[in-house]
């Protein structure tokens, strides 16, 4: 077999002394340093390479760049494998492997190609009247099997291997794209002195300027390229991107970049990273792309862009045919035909649809030896894998009879679509400029601008010259006046002269003699122009209305080659102009972006942080189980043994009411309240009285939503005469902070009070048992614990081990107990300390299952209760209000509605059988049937099981609780299909008097 | 005295180049002081007269002989200096409560330094605010989260030298996620006294 049978002999930026072998469909192939694996493919006479989204048409290379819409592949391997990968933009490295897809058993002989037969019954929106007989069912399992036969490639199902990264990025100026135009400006901007950033989506820099043949001062055009790139990549303050794409413009400068760093190995370090760049000025100089000509199986392989057929000739040094016949509507596909006779290649003619032409041209191609056909169209493309021949048809309206050419390559060229997705994510939709036949942005806000091809402007000279302007301009706007950065020379280059320009007169062509044979106007969506007339003739003759009923411009390349084709055939068929059809706007991405590098490291332990407790080690050393808690994992408890949850927490539960217990409290929110007017601001927030709070003491308190509802409850301590410290639950921490924050700085910003979040500040620990006064006694210093010198609520500080530390003697479990608040790097010897004192009273640690049992038994709420739907009176604590003062909440928590009698209020729930486990969320309800019917009493909102009295307990909501305590209900959970009954009683279950806790 | 334990001690140490050297600043003392509404430049004023430092309304951050007043917030201060300073106990004594206050928070906290040319690099992977030289100078402070999450507190020390604050119970997994973002630069990390 011939190596690269289509590789020219010469010519090509490629690196002809670095071979690189690569796999294709299982069969190894060779290419070149600096080949695309589709010029790979194209060099080793590779032509079909896909099958079509619908149809399974066969497909091959069709563009040299982004937009290519066919040579979709697979690359890569096992988990790591990337379905859809641009073969054009996919550069070639050794060991590469790429399988064709969409096909079985291969791209050449493929089984799904029998949906060709059914074509008629696929056009657009064959899903909305086909497959639905027999039965209403009917479309569900044809759509499983229609599935199937459709689409791109597939992904891999296994988790994503692959690491992805973010970060941010900043500059005073952002260039897109790397051609000429951008060279220019991104030069012209860093010689100002301005931070600069040049992004291009191809592997190399110097867009077309790599595929001309074009001088510029005197250089070939990749020469100039590339030595501008060097001298920019000098240049300390501008950053240079290959292989990267701006997928999106978002509001204020901002964009999306996404680098696929990884695109030149299987398993990169990093596969893609995402930048999220602000940048101050941009300089969009993104080129255009040569739109298609319609004629019929234009979708054959062979059939080309002219301008890509002579990049694979100029930069790769490939041929894509042996026979090359041009086909257009304009002048610059002409220069595929010098080029292609320059390197020794069979140039079969141009096919012109205009009537006349540039005499210069002509002359040109008479030289050359290139016949010329003017007003004639391809009508047919030959061949049925590939091209074999063109038939064409004159247009002069003589009639003339239908010729045929032998060809294996056709070269369309339809005129230039400028890429201005990036520009009408800010600037609305573009508008249709007929001079150029093409849609053109020229609304852009003043921070923007746009040179080059990407704004209408096709002469070399002219896109240096916009690029040289708009990039100066850009860095003095920003008042940028020539002071660049160190080691770079800061002379402004001189805007060079190109050897020749590239005018291009575009004659409009937008309906091709009918033929037999589909016309495809979106390659990769297979959408036809018949389905175009179809939309219209079905009445979805809006731009927004055809593009959905056809999906036309929906695939991953966003229809940019075929939008405009459409566009027109829409407005022949509705007889309007272009412009008044309209255009879709362009939405992120312009191109496919791989989810993972949306998420970067925020993946599994990376997801979402992870706030550890300073005794957290303590715990992961003793085997806890934790529990997400917010943003902290706290101990659920600390089995022994093989002990299930049940278990342990029955056990520590008991333990804490026969002996003592110790629990990790350092989540609950803590903050510093400081200043001669905290007492008043404590006594505006929080429902009950704080003017006379005596130092040493604490205070349980509940504060109010504006609306009136519960918005959490707590102790705060009296530390000093200005300096409190208040508790929160964990779940409200932050909400309280800002609550509190915002009546600071809003509402009251005249009291001398300022707060802060010491929640990191102190590790806290709960001691709670009968035994736990004479425990820490034994390893407090500095504090007398009995109950005369320090009686429930009070507060002092003392030392444990030397350690200063805060002792609260508050208690949520019902028991005797104190709070120890440590500073946080003590926190675990000050417990570990705690442990070794406690040993002889036989201390165990308990965990949030435990302790949630205690405060269950004891009716204290938390925020199960605290759910932001209970008022006051609901959790039965109206009496607690201070009506002789004003506090947040005051004025609407007397609404009607949140004074009713008839609201559920907080009661206590044993189960009849004290075996029968509750469920939170059941609904209280008199039967033990849910039936919508059913009067809902209330609910249930925290279950337990109670060690102390030996049988399941809940806390809930229900409406006249307190005259239906003795009274039995259901408890209903219908999800589950559960019943329990219930017996009412109060919600405070052990201890009422409260003499274990003040003991 | 029972033994300190740091929130970075379960954090192993690493080394896989030296493009950014993690480390842990202990043993630092970390005072907040607040001002009351009107009464910042008294607070300032005060700050200026014990420490010695050039103290304005407003201004980033001073440091002088291991002394370092932070902004840390509107009408707010951190004076941070190594722990047992007598500086600080001195402007505790000395702050008037009609102006303000003061409160230790020096166990909130966990100061990680990040030391070498890809320091930067590293942190404007997560801070979404310009980290360049000419946007972020030398004893500039910022306020600012870490990634999507973490709230922290920023100083650049010197050129390629940062000093991040960072919430205690927030320190391991920053420090983690410090050191996976870390990789394609090389990074070290090991625990160190200030």
């Amino acid at each position: 077999m011939i190596e690269q049978p289509f590789r020219l002999a010469t010519g090509g930026l490629v690196d002809r002394a670095q071979a690189i072998d690569f796999v294709y469909n299982g069969t190894y192939y060779k290419g070149y340093q600096g080949d695309s694996l589709a010029s790979a493919l194209l060099a080793n006479g590779e032509r079909v390479l896909a099958r079509s989204f619908k149809y399974h048409r066969p497909r091959g290379v069709f563009s040299a760049g982004p937009e290519e819409p066919s040579a979709l592949l697979t690359v890569g391997w096992g988990t790591r494998r990337e379905p859809n990968a641009l073969a054009t933009l996919q550069p070639l490295y050794d060991g590469l492997v790429a399988s064709s897809q969409n096909c079985w058993p291969s791209p050449r002989f493929d089984l799904g190609a029998v949906n060709s037969w059914f074509a008629p019954l696929l056009s657009a929106g064959f899903y909305y009247k086909t497959f639905m007989w027999p039965g209403h069912s009917a479309w569900m399992r044809f759509e499983k099997i229609i599935r199937k036969a459709a689409g791109m490639g597939e992904a891999s199902r296994a988790p994503d291997p692959d690491i992805y990264r973010k970060s941010h990025a900043f500059c005073d100026v952002l260039v897109v794209g790397a051609g000429p135009a951008g060279l220019m400006a991104a030069e012209a901007a860093a010689d100002t002195g301005a931070r600069v950033w040049l992004v291009d989506e191809q592997p190399r820099l110097g867009g077309q300027l790599n595929r001309e043949t074009e001088l510029i001062d005197g250089l070939d055009g990749h020469d100039w390229a590339a030595r501008r790139v060097a001298r920019l990549q000098k240049n300390d303050a501008v950053t240079v991107l290959a292989n990267t794409t701006v997928f999106a413009a978002y509001d204020n400068m901002s964009f999306g970049l996404v680098e696929r760093c990884g695109v030149l190995q299987h398993k990169p370090e990093t596969r893609q990273r995402l930048w999220m760049l602000r940048a101050s000025r941009v300089i969009y100089a993104t080129g255009a792309i040569e739109r298609p000509l319609l004629f019929a199986d234009n979708d054959r392989p062979g059939v080309m862009q002219a301008n890509a057929v002579r990049s694979y000739n100029n930069q790769y040094g490939v041929s894509c045919g042996h026979r090359t016949l041009l086909y257009t509507n304009n002048d610059s596909a002409y220069q595929t035909a010098v080029d292609l006779c320059s390197s020794g290649q069979a140039v079969v003619g141009v096919v012109d649809v205009r009537a006349q032409i540039n005499p210069d041209l002509a002359q040109q191609m008479h030289e050359l030896g290139v016949p010329v056909k003017l007003a004639t169209a391809v009508q047919r493309a030959k061949g049925r894998q590939v091209v074999a021949g063109a038939e064409l048809i004159a247009l002069d309206g003589s009639g003339a009879a239908v010729s045929t050419v032998d060809c294996d390559c056709i070269a369309v060229s339809g005129g230039w679509s400028p890429n201005v997705q990036l520009h009408s994510m800010v600037a609305g939709m573009p508008g249709f400029d007929a001079d150029l036949v093409a849609m053109l942005s020229r609304q852009l806000p003043a921070a923007y601008q746009s040179v080059g091809a990407c704004s209408g402007s096709y002469c070399l000279q002219a896109c240096l010259e916009q690029g040289a302007l708009a990039g100066a301009s850009a860095g003095d706007s920003l008042g940028f006046s020539g002071q660049a950065a160190a080691g770079f020379s800061g002379q402004p280059a001189a805007v060079p002269m190109a050897g020749k320009h590239t005018l291009s007169a575009v004659e409009a062509f937008w309906q091709p003699p009918s033929a037999k044979g589909k016309q495809f106007v979106d390659l990769q969506h297979d959408v036809c122009r018949s389905d175009i007339a179809q939309a219209h003739s079905e009445g979805f003759q809006s731009v927004e209305h055809l593009k959905r009923y056809t999906t036309l411009g929906m695939a991953g390349d966003q229809g940019r080659s075929s939008n405009l084709n459409a566009l027109a055939l829409m407005a022949e068929h509705r007889g309007v102009e272009i412009s008044a059809v309209g255009s879709t706007s362009s939405r992120p991405p312009v191109s496919p972006v791989a989810l993972g590098v949306f998420g970067g490291l925020e993946r599994g332990q990376h997801f979402r942080p992870y706030r550890r407790s300073p005794m957290q080690a303590w715990h992961d050393a003793r085997g806890a189980v934790l529990q997400e808690a917010g943003l902290w994992r706290r101990p659920q408890y600390y089995p022994i043994g093989g002990e299930s949850l049940e278990e342990a927490y029955r056990r520590e539960a008991a333990h804490v009411r026969q002996k003592v217990g110790i629990v990790d409290v350092s989540s609950l929110g803590k903050i510093q309240i400081n200043g001669p007017d905290s007492a008043e601001f404590l006594h505006r927030v929080y429902v009950n009285n704080w003017l006379k709070l005596p130092v040493g003491k604490a205070r349980y308190g509940v504060m109010l939503r504006e609306d009136g509802m519960v918005l959490d409850d707590g102790t705060t301590s009296r530390w000093g005469e200005h300096d409190y410290l208040m508790t929160t639950t964990t779940a409200n921490a932050g909400a309280v902070m800002l609550h509190l924050e915002h009546l600071l700085q809003v509402v009251w910003p005249d009291l001398r009070v300022r707060i802060s979040s010491v929640t990191e500040q102190w590790a806290g620990m709960a001691v709670a048992g009968p035994n736990s006064r004479e425990l820490l006694q034994a390893c407090v210093t500095g504090l007398d614990l009995s109950n005369e010198s320090f009686p429930f609520m009070a507060v002092a500080e003392a030392q444990i081990g030397e350690v200063p530390v805060r002792l609260l003697r508050i208690s949520f479990s019902g028991e005797l107990a104190y709070e120890v608040y440590a500073p946080a790097n003590h926190g675990q010897s000050v417990w570990e300390a705690i442990m070794r004192a406690g040993e002889i009273h036989d201390i165990m640690p308990y965990g949030t299952e435990a302790l949630g049992a205690l405060r269950i038994e004891k009716g204290h709420v938390t925020g199960n209760e605290l759910d932001g739907r209970t008022t006051l009176g609901d959790v039965g604590m109206a009496a607690m209000a201070n009506q002789n003062k004003d506090f947040i909440g005051r004025m609407l928590m007397r609404r009607e509605g949140l004074v009713a009698t008839d609201r559920p209020v907080l009661s206590g729930f044993k189960s009849v059988d004290p075996s029968e486990p509750l469920q939170a969320g059941a609904i209280l309800l008199r039967g033990a049937e849910a039936e919508v019917e059913a009067e809902k009493l209330g609910h249930i909102s925290s279950v337990t099981f109670s060690p102390a009295l030996g049988q399941h307990i809940a806390l809930g909501f229900l409406q006249q609780a307190r005259q239906r305590t003795g009274d039995r209900l259901y408890a209903v959970y219908p999800l589950r299909d559960h019943a329990v009954e219930v017996e009412v009683c109060e919600p405070c279950f052990l201890d009422p008097e409260g003499g274990r806790t003040r003991a | 005295m029972l033994k300190s334990y740091s929130a970075l001690a379960a954090v192993p140490a690493v080394w896989t180049g030296a493009a950014v050297h993690l480390s842990e600043l202990a043993g630092l003392s970390i005072w907040q002081l607040d001002a009351w509404q009107h009464s910042e430049r008294q607070v300032c004023e005060l700050l200026a007269d014990i420490t010695g430092l050039d103290v304005a309304v407003g201004a980033s951050a001073v440091s002088a002989d291991g002394v370092r007043v932070l902004w840390a917030g509107p009408a707010r201060y951190w004076l941070v200096c190594s722990e047992g300073h007598a500086k600080a106990y001195a402007l505790r004594a000395a702050l008037d409560v009609t102006h303000g206050s003061m409160n230790d928070i020096s166990d909130s906290r966990c100061v990680i330094s990040l030391r070498g040319p890809a320091a930067e690099a590293l942190l404007q992977g997560g801070v979404a605010v310009d980290l360049h030289p000419g946007s972020y100078a030398v004893q500039q402070v910022l306020l600012t989260a870490l990634g999507q999450h973490t709230p922290i507190t920023l100083q650049r020390v010197d050129h390629e030298i940062f000093e991040l604050y960072v919430y205690r119970s927030y320190a391991q997994h920053t420090l983690e996620w410090l050191i996976a973002s870390a990789e394609p630069f090389g990074v070290s990390w090991q625990t160190q006294g200030m």
